[in-house]
């Protein structure tokens, strides 16, 4: 008896103590964290979003960069670990936005195509070519509701339109998708 | 999506990652910023401490005078070691608005009235602490440890004048004593010292 009862105080203790960590590193700025604990805890996140949407691994690794060095710079404090998430999302979405609508993305992108660059490595699947076919602008929204568990309002939020166009693109993506996975099986 | 297809997507974006060697130099990359913002956050802290040291150190000067002019003017009773002000204040002498201040004894014990001798026994006798820094305003000063400051009454008593004018890198130190007096003292690469008002330099032996 006096035993559960210790081992359930150290394990309360033990538990308060985590959770005390986490909320530690959760508010605290980047500045706590040394560049190696930041790259593993986001660097995959915002690669991932980056490629969802571009396809490249270049411009992926680019905008992954970008935004750590954003981060970085910014030293800002979060109220908890979504808040950060999210925080680095958006910046990771607004950086996809601002490369997309660049004019020296455009150019690059035009080179590229003439340079006939090799194909990043990825695992070669059904999947991968209906998304490579899939049109951009279904990739992204999918990839946040799919991927990253957000609902369609935060995903709204991030994309800066209304929660009806977000539900309207999921479902036309989601059927496209769907389609271009048959096509695929057919073939 | 089905299910199936969800799991397929999410299996297929698993699997993508990052590269280590792209990992591995943004590490590097992210490593040279966090130091590059922390050199500017130092940089900005050393400002701003120095900054307040200049504001505190004009309304001291500010106060000083203002003390120092109304005590010529004013009727005021004093002593040498405490000033007790009390006078009417405005044109309404009526309204009951004086202030009181004391006033504490701080000096300077500067190089001309005092010897390193002299500073070496007062530091063993009646030292409250000294600071020490590289800059002459004592941005980010340190407080000497015990032994240090042994160490350093041991140098001093051993000093002799010297005409030598070195100019090397300096170090400086500030003595403050229990009755309130204050000492500054520049060492020269570590060799040589002058006692802040004094002619000249000593050597250390």
């Amino acid at each position: 008896m006096t035993k559960n009862f210790s081992e359930s105080a150290t394990f309360l203790l033990f538990e308060t103590f985590n959770i005390q960590r986490q909320e530690e590193i959760a508010l605290s700025g980047c500045s706590s964290l040394s560049a190696e604990e930041i790259v593993a805890r986001y660097a995959a996140v915002i690669y991932r979003i980056a490629f969802s949407r571009l396809r490249n691994v270049p411009d992926a690794e680019d905008i992954t960069q970008d935004v750590l060095l954003k981060y970085i710079r910014a030293n800002k404090s979060f109220s908890d670990e979504d808040h950060r998430r999210k925080w680095l999302i958006r910046v990771t979405v607004n950086a996809i936005n601002s490369l997309l609508g660049s004019a020296a993305r455009k150019r690059s992108a035009d080179l590229k195509e003439a340079e006939n660059l090799p194909a990043p490595e990825v695992q070669e699947s059904g999947i991968a070519e209906a998304i490579e076919k899939l049109d951009e602008k279904y990739r992204l929204p999918i990839h946040l509701f799919y991927f990253e568990d957000m609902s369609i309002i935060e995903i709204a939020e991030m994309l800066g339109c209304a929660a009806g166009t977000v539900k309207s693109l999921l479902s036309r993506g989601r059927s496209k998708l769907k389609k271009l996975l048959e096509e695929d099986e057919y073939v | 999506m089905s299910d199936n297809t969800k799991k397929e997507y999410n299996a297929y974006f698993d699997s993508i990652h990052p590269s280590d060697e792209f990992l591995e130099r943004l590490t590097a990359t992210l490593a040279e910023e966090q130091v590059r913002q922390q050199r500017a956050r130092i940089r900005k802290t050393k400002q701003l401490t120095a900054l307040a040291a200049c504001a505190a150190l004009a309304v001291g000067l500010t106060a000083a005078l203002t003390l120092g002019l109304s005590g010529r003017n004013g009727d005021i009773h004093s002593d040498k070691s405490s000033s007790d002000f009390s006078q009417p204040v405005g044109n309404h002498a009526a309204d009951i608005t004086t202030v009181q201040i004391q006033t504490l004894p701080i000096s300077s014990l500067d190089g001309k009235n005092i010897t390193p001798q002299e500073l070496a026994d007062k530091i063993e006798d009646s030292l409250d602490y000294i600071a020490v820094s590289d800059s002459n305003m004592f941005v980010d000063s340190e407080h000497l440890g015990g032994e240090e400051i042994l160490d350093l009454s041991i140098l001093l008593s051993g000093a002799e004048p010297t005409d030598e004018k070195p100019d090397g890198e300096s170090v400086y130190y500030m003595a403050v004593f229990t009755d309130g007096s204050v000492t500054k003292l520049t060492v020269t690469s570590g060799k040589y010292f002058r006692i802040d008002g004094g002619d000249g330099y000593y050597k250390i032996n």
